[in-house]
């Protein structure tokens, strides 16, 4: 019965956010439209923490069977420690955004557009965290990407809708990809759920053939380092809680999706060849996003630069995967919620101080620090989680990785975490350093701008510190579940 | 005997379709072909699901069609808001261009040839 009701609820994930979404579609006045969005996110929060504490106290995965037709024939949806995790960092940092957003947009002409599109988006992301049938998640990953193209071109730019053209051509063929995998899969197996393949799967020619298609696909989701070209341009010309969204979760998910498949769905078809060059591919990523965070001209350039670096670190997990399960997904939850939270501050202060000044070319942004300190307060906050220094989850996350790196006896991943941790840390004092030195001439920044709507980003800078100080407990947790 | 060969064809035709798709995507420079080489990778990949229909030769499975179904629909999306897209740019890029030879114009009040169209 209690667990029944549980079960239900998981249809809520998915329900309500959609009812906002026609909600905000419906209704005129934006006022409504604020009030009935950060309401629902509210609620949503409630949901997903009550389903989470569920998952972690009774050590057991909720299932709801969709309309009770069991698989093969129906649809399942799972919430496991993984995915609960998942889903609460994504009610947390959308609540944030959410109440970001009330105070963000000039015209309300973007705003009433903004809010069904971004509802659509959440929809999604709930879809691919519970989703357990490999043909529903492909649904779902396509809603995702129709949704961020659209929230990526509302901004209106001539650059925005290029990069959002460019972003739905890389973003469809990355989802034909997959669905070419979930073909071949089918073709082979005759089934589409998650667990039936698992037991189902065997090493042949056909099965590799389609975690290669779906790999290649998912790598271009998630901007992997040669595949990551349509990033920078697409998150850093969008507005600030698109940006942000964007950055911390919409990659999240199509690295979700990509894990699940190497390392529970598909596991036999995993050699030490593979995880080894995804890794490589990693470092790469960890050093040419540096890099170009470092030469970046722009502030939002820059930190949509570091996400491609930051993207490294999870690839840089796989090869230790297979020597070390269980620390390492502990490790890859644990970084995924520490740079979520950390990255959605960062874009939405970032955004701040590029509305205050109106424009973000770093080279102009000389002794900002006076005058939006909250902003600049918020940023330096996230960049210890980014950079991984002690107290912050960012700090444990990349502890654990190193911890792992060592225990597997792969030391040439310990030397690229260092390089990483040393090239953030270039990139992002880089920031800080302008932000507190004191302009030649005198300023020529006139602003008179109110960061009170940053209170949501001040409160994911806590949650990165927070998370690192109970490191202990909740690794525990994650690691008891997971 | 006949439906093995069937479902043969569909996936020979599935590979043909899909190296023309790759190839367009990957060798045009052009975004409107992108969009349809797309639309063409859709197809083949739809050609994989239809012979995955023919596996059993003594009936026909009815679960890749309502995929197929999915699909188009998905496709028909995706392409409706590219070419929504596209459309909104190449305005863009028409109103700068317009404003640019204007510009030139009042400059040097010269006659200069008119490009009209060529959009990237």
């Amino acid at each position: 019965m209690h667990s029944s009701f549980y079960a239900i609820s998981i249809a809520l994930l998915l329900t309500l956010p959609l009812i906002a979404a026609i909600l905000c579609f419906v209704v005129n006045s934006i006022k409504v439209k604020r009030y009935l969005s950060v309401l629902f996110a509210i609620v949503l929060v409630f949901i997903c923490v009550a389903q989470a504490s569920y998952v972690f106290e009774n050590d057991e995965p909720l299932q709801l069977v969709v309309g009770e037709w069991l698989p093969p024939l129906g649809i399942k949806l799972v919430l496991d420690g993984f995915s609960s995790v998942m889903l609460l960092m994504t009610s947390i940092i959308g609540l944030a955004i959410t109440f970001y957003s009330t105070h963000y947009f000039e015209s309300d002409d973007k705003e009433s557009r903004f809010w069904p599109l971004w509802w659509f988006l959440i929809t999604a992301l709930f879809g691919v965290f519970v989703s357990s049938d490999i043909f529903n998640t492909y649904i779902m990953l396509e809603l995702l990407g129709l949704a961020s193209v659209s929230l990526i071109a509302i901004q209106g730019t001539q650059k925005a809708l290029q990069a959002s053209y460019q972003y739905l051509l890389v973003g469809l063929l990355g989802s034909l990809f997959y669905l070419l995998g979930v073909a071949i899969i089918y073709r082979t197996y005759g089934v589409l759920d998650n667990e039936l393949i698992a037991q189902l799967a065997q090493n042949n020619l056909s099965t590799k053939l389609a975690l290669a298609f779906i790999t290649l696909g998912m790598m271009m989701k998630c901007a992997l380092f040669p595949l990551h070209f349509w990033l920078p341009e697409a998150h850093s010309n969008a507005s600030a809680p698109v940006s942000a969204i964007l950055s911390a979760l919409v990659i999240k998910a199509a690295f979700f999706i990509l894990f699940k498949f190497w390392f529970e769905i598909l596991t036999p078809v995993v050699t030490v060849f593979a995880v080894s060059l995804i890794g490589c591919l990693g470092a790469a990523a960890i050093i040419y996003g540096s890099y170009r965070a470092f030469t970046a001209p722009r502030l939002k350039l820059l930190v949509a630069y570091s996400t491609v670096a930051q993207i490294g670190y999870l690839f840089v997990a796989f090869p230790l995967m297979i020597v070390t399960p269980e620390i390492t997904r502990t490790a890859v939850i644990y970084f995924i919620v520490a740079h979520g939270c950390a990255k959605a501050a960062m874009f939405l202060s970032a955004g701040t101080i590029q509305k205050a000044v109106g424009h973000d070319n770093l080279a102009d942004l000389k002794g900002i620090a006076v005058h939006l300190p909250l902003s600049i307060f918020i940023f330096a906050v996230t960049s210890t989680s980014l950079i991984g220094l002690p107290p912050s989850g960012g700090f444990i996350a990349k502890w654990l990785m190193l911890n792992n790196a060592v225990q597997a006896g792969q030391w040439w991943w310990v030397v690229t975490l260092f390089i990483g941790g040393l090239l953030a840390s270039a990139y992002l004092f880089r920031v800080l350093n302008l932000a507190f030195t004191t302009p030649e001439q005198e300023s020529l920044l006139d602003v008179n701008y109110s960061e009170k709507k940053l209170l949501g980003a001040a409160g994911l800078a806590i949650i990165t510190i927070i998370i690192g100080l109970n490191a202990i407990w909740l690794t525990s947790m994650i690691a008891s579940n997971a | 005997m006949i439906l093995m060969t069937q479902s043969m064809l569909f996936s020979l035709c599935a590979v043909i379709l899909l190296a023309i798709g790759l190839i367009g995507f990957l060798l045009t420079s052009d975004f409107l072909r992108k969009l349809l080489a797309l639309n063409v990778i859709g197809m083949a990949i739809f050609m994989v699901l239809i012979a995955a229909a023919n596996n059993d030769p003594n009936a026909v499975d009815p679960l890749p069609h309502a995929m197929v179904l999915t699909g188009i629909v998905v496709a028909a999306a995706g392409t409706a808001l590219g070419l929504n897209l596209a459309s909104k740019i190449v305005k863009f890029a028409r109103s700068i261009q317009g404003e640019n030879t204007a510009i030139e114009n009042k400059k040097s009040n010269a006659t200069q040839d008119s490009s009209s169209g060529q959009t990237d």
